[in-house]
This record gives structure tokens, sequence and C-alpha cells, in this order.
């Protein structure tokens, strides 16, 4: 884990979307109260952006809880469209079980 | 640890050092004495050896005297010939006595004249041929003088060679530096006493001072008493010092461990009083968290036809408030509204949020409105995008009476409900959490729940575990319910509780119960 995130327990990247169109957001790492402050700089830098099409990866995401969501949701109301991929079975039924897995495309079941 | 307790210790420390030093001091300083006690005795042994030769050598001397007067037939000339060759010293006196039945006559003389024993040549006829050295004591003189005589063994037996050797003066013995006993202090007696009067020699004033051994040595036909000792350390000066070494380090050292002992106690005392200080302070913060938290929360009411019982417990980490809660109003008897909820993050912000949402969603009800429009309206009150926080919210309304619950979830689970058929999770359909945008109106979901019956809502606390999916969170709650269903409601918590909690969740954990009979 500490390779994949430099040390840290989460980490947030912005590249530009394979298709060029957009933006491709990815989260890796473990998402909860503890580690927020760790993708904030990131994430604000991420949200000074203009609206445009965005996709998450969220292959490298090992665990969510409801504050790690919140980064989605933010992310979420900021950009359209949003779409979501890869999320591991636990990560999307968090998601689902918020009610907010039509917002990210995701079928958490 | 008392400052009392910290002197007791390096004072035990420092007295335990002294006493080893002690012991330590005792034994060098015996080791020490017995190499110079048996040193001692070998150069006495030496001194011993030294005053044999010598009287083997006087004993040849008057031997050889005796022998040619025998042969000489008592010859003066030759006797006075053979004889100067025997005196090596000044002040000697050697003399040929002829013992007859009337006394003893004297034949010859060489050196100075006999100052002769007390009785006169009378002791000389005491003597029998026997060839041997005979001492006959110290005469008074000046100087005073060793006399000594022989009469030979064989021929003529009525000769005898009789001679007398100064004392040195003062009886003090001449110093030899080069002697192999120098710089020992030594006292010849003659006999086998230390009669001061017996005084052959000495290289001190007699008698010898210090720890002196003594030593018997044959000398003719008596003995002379080698009485030494030695005034400086024969072993060397380092074996001399090497006790008051060892007691001057011991002490340093015993002083030195003693202020270590203090030192390091001290550090430890005031290592103690910090952590005992922090330990009290985080106590108190973890206290001023509990009671902030439980300011927060309801007293669980009593309501008429519903029984109600609630438990929140903290997460792992106490020190901060968390955004969980729970509330229950009564509608009216046997109907009552419950809300559970769950503000995402922890600390000050979320218990206020905490708070805020708690009496909105009472002021909300107390102005008549239903659940629907209840969480409709909350929306309002909460923004993602600004507070950086949103709320799961079940709100529920029991009617007891007629058996039916109503629900509405704002990304919240729905509640476990525990009949006579078993324990099931409702299922309610979910809208998006309070704070996050959404055009989706809420809709009640009716279930018909008869009594007896128990409602169990929570928050995600009770289910969440790190590396698991939700849903075997909410199995495990599932069966907990069902095979606690038969208990009384607060037992019932408590051991849900302690189910769900037993491996030590990270979160904040709410369970709220209601229970009636229809």
């Amino acid at each position: 884990m500490d390779e994949l995130t430099g040390g840290r327990r989460a980490r947030l990247t912005v590249t530009p979307a394979p298709d060029g169109n957009g933006l491709q957001v990815g989260l890796v790492g473990e998402l909860d109260i503890a580690s927020l402050p760790e993708v904030a700089a990131q994430l604000d830098a991420l949200l000074a952006r203009e609206p445009q099409p965005l996709h998450l990866d969220l292959a490298g995401l090992q665990f969510l809880d409801s504050s790690g969501v919140t980064v989605l949701v933010r992310i979420a109301n900021h950009f359209a469209p949003v779409t979501a991929g890869n999320a591991s079975p636990a990560v999307a039924r968090v998601v689902q079980v918020l009610g907010l897995a039509d917002r990210f495309g995701l079928d958490g079941r | 640890m008392t400052k009392r307790r910290l002197r007791r210790v390096s004072t035990v420390v420092a007295v335990l050092l002294l006493v080893i030093t002690g012991v330590l001091t005792f034994l060098t300083w015996r080791v020490s004495e017995h190499s110079e006690q048996r040193l001692l005795s070998r150069q006495l042994a030496l001194v011993g050896s030294l005053l044999t030769s010598q009287a083997a050598v006087l004993q040849v001397q008057l031997a050889d005297v005796g022998q040619v007067a025998v042969n000489t037939g008592a010859n003066p000339a030759a006797f006075a010939r053979f004889g100067s060759t025997q005196l090596r010293q000044t002040g000697q006196s050697l003399s040929l006595w002829r013992i007859g039945d009337g006394g003893a006559e004297r034949l010859a003389l060489q050196g100075v004249d006999p100052l002769m024993p007390a009785d006169g040549a009378d002791a000389l006829t005491a003597l029998r041929p026997t060839g041997e050295l005979v001492i006959l004591g110290i005469l008074p003189g000046e100087p005073d003088r060793l006399a000594y005589a022989l009469m030979p063994a064989e021929g003529n037996t009525d000769l005898l060679v009789y001679a007398e050797s100064p004392l040195p003066d003062g009886r003090r013995m001449p110093e030899t530096p080069d002697s192999p006993v120098a710089g020992l202090d030594l006292a010849l007696y003659l006999g086998r006493t230390t009669d001061p009067a017996q005084l052959l020699e000495a290289t001190v004033a007699t008698p010898v001072d210090g720890e002196t051994q003594r030593l018997e040595v044959p000398f003719g036909s008596t003995a002379v008493t080698v009485v030494g000792a030695s005034p400086t350390h024969l072993a060397g000066p380092l074996s001399a010092a090497l006790p008051w070494i060892v007691l001057g380090v011991g002490c340093a050292l015993a002083v030195g461990g003693a202020a270590t002992v203090e030192f390091v106690s001290r550090r430890r005392a005031v290592a103690e009083r910090l952590a005992a200080e922090n330990e009290r302070l985080y106590r108190e913060q973890r206290g001023i968290a509990g009671t902030l938290q439980l300011a927060l929360l309801p007293t669980v009411p009593e309501l008429c036809g519903v029984d109600v019982a609630a438990r929140y417990v903290a997460g792992v980490d106490e020190l901060e408030v968390g955004g969980d809660w729970f509330d229950v109003v009564e509608h009216r008897p046997g109907c009552c509204v419950f809300v559970v909820g769950d503000i995402s993050g922890r600390g000050l912000p979320a218990a206020t949020t905490m708070a805020s949402l708690r009496f909105a969603v009472r002021a909300y009800l107390a102005e008549g409105h239903d659940i629907e429009t209840v969480l409709t309206r909350m929306r309002d009150l909460l923004d993602v995008d600004v507070d950086h926080q949103f709320a799961t919210v079940l709100l529920g309304e029991l009617d007891a009476t007629a058996g039916r619950l109503r629900l509405v979830s704002a990304g919240h689970f729905g509640p476990v409900v525990v009949t006579e058929d078993g324990a099931r999770l409702v299922d309610c359909p979910v809208t998006p959490p309070i704070g996050v945008p959404s055009r989706v109106p809420a809709r009640a979901t009716t279930v018909q729940v008869p009594g007896p019956a128990t409602l169990l809502a929570f928050t995600d606390g009770a289910v969440e575990r790190r590396g698991e999916v939700v849903d075997t969170g909410l199995e495990r709650l599932r069966r907990a319910a069902a095979e606690t269903g038969g208990q009384p409601l607060e037992p019932m918590l408590d051991e849900l509780l302690e189910t769900m909690t037993a491996d030590g969740g990270k979160d904040d954990t709410v369970i709220l119960g209601l229970r009636w009979t229809s």
C-alpha cells in the first residue's frame, strides 16, 4: 500500500481522459475521515477547474466511508457528466447504500 | 515517587557500595599483609643461615688453633704464629689454656688481654673436650665482648682455646647496603629470649618496633634469637598503596553511584508525574467529549404503548464527539416518530450539525408536517459543497395501535424488525443523503408490522467493518437481533451492542429500539 500512495493512505490523481474528452480522476488507498486531509489539496485544485466531463477510476480504492463519499459527491456536483468505474463490490455498495448509485452509474449489487 | 523514597534508594545504593568497598579493602589489605609476612619470614631465614655459617666459621677457627696446639705439644711459638693469622678483627683476643686439676693455666695469648668471665678461669674448667664451640656469654667492657671457647676432642684433651670478640660499638650493626637483608630492622639476642642485656647487635634501637617476627637459630652451644621487622613494604610501594587505592576508588564509586541513582530516579519521577498529568488531561478531555455528546442526545422518552430504549457508544477515538444521533417524538398515544441519523465526519462541526438537524426535525414535526415533508425540508439545511458534510437520516412513523410503519430514508439503512416470524431488514427506497442535491422527492414506504414486534434503527458504526461488504455486517446484525429478540428491550440492546462492537468498531454507534404490542 505504501508504495502505491507514497507513505500516505489515500491519494487523488488527475489525468486527461484517454479519449481526450475531459478528465480522469483516480482514487487510490483508503479514503475515510482520517485520510481525508491527505487529498484535500488535490480536491480543491480539481474543483477549481472548469466543469467538464469526468470519469472516476476507483480501481485502487480499497476502503471508503461516508466521509470519503463526500469527496465523490463534491466532484459529482461540480462536473458533468460524471461517471465512475472499476469500484470494488465493497466500495460500490457503500455508494449504493447511500442512495447515490445513480449519480455515478455504479451498481452496487 | 516521594523525595523521601528517592533519598532512601540512593542511600541504600551508597551504603551497599561502601560495604563492598570495605570488604574489598579489607581483603586487599589482608593479602598485602600476608605477602609481607611471608617475605619477612624468608628474609629472617636468610639472616638465620648467615648466623649459622658464622658459628661454623668460629668453630672451625678455634678447632684449627686447637689442632695446631695439640700437634705441636702446645708450643707457644707455633700458637703465636698460627693464631696471629686467625685474628681478623682488632680488639680480638685468642688464648691457649691448659686445664689441670688446680684450675686453668694460660699458656699463650694473641691479641688483646682477655676480659675473662666473671668467675675467671674457673669457667673454663667446666668445659669438656667435645670439639664443640661453647658460647660463654657477653662480657662487659670497653667495648663489650663475646666470649667463646673450644676444647679439641682428640689428642691431648687438657688444652683449651679461648677467644673474645668485641661487639660493635653501641651494639649497632654496621650498615651494609649491599646485604641481602639491607633495609630490615633486625636485632640479634644471645640465647632464647630477647633480654636487652643479651643483645648482640641490632640495626635499630631496641626493642624493634612494628610487625616483628622471631626466629631462633642454633649458635654453638646456645642459640641466637633474631627479631626482625620491615619498616618499608617488601613487596613494593604499589602493594602498600593498593588497599588505599581500592578504598579511594570504592568511595568515589559509592558517591558517584548514589548520585547517579538520585539523578535517574528524579528524572523518572518527573516523567511519571508528566505521564500521570497527561493521563488526567486525556481522561478529562475524553470526559468532555462524552459529556457533550450525551448533552446533545435526548433522554429516552417514556411513551404510551411503545417501549423505547437507545444506546450510544463512541468509537475508538473517544476524544472527539461524533455526529450520530437519535430522537423519538410522540405524535399521539400509540403513535410516534423516530429519527436515526449520522453526520459524515467527526468532531465539533459534526456535533453541531447533528444538533441543528435534530432540533430542525423536532421543529418541523411540531409544525405538524409529515415525515416526507420533513425530509424534503431538511435538504435545505445542509450543502456538501459548502459544509463538506452530509447527513444520512432515517425517519420513521410508527403507529403501534395499527401495527403500521412508514419510513423515509436519506442515504440511511432501513431498520431491522424482529417479530415472531424472525428478524428481517426492512427494505426502503433510499434517496441521496441530506446535503446532496436531489430532485427525487421523498416517498414514504409503508410496512405492516403487527405487534408484538421490535424495531431496531441503527447507524453505520454498528454494521460497517473495514475489509468486508456492508451486507455482511447487516446480516450479522439481523442474526444477532433474531437471537436476542426474546429478551426484554434493555438487555437485548446491551447484548446487541456487545455483539456488534466486540471487534472495536472505529466509528460511533447508535442503536435505537422500539417495541410494541398491538
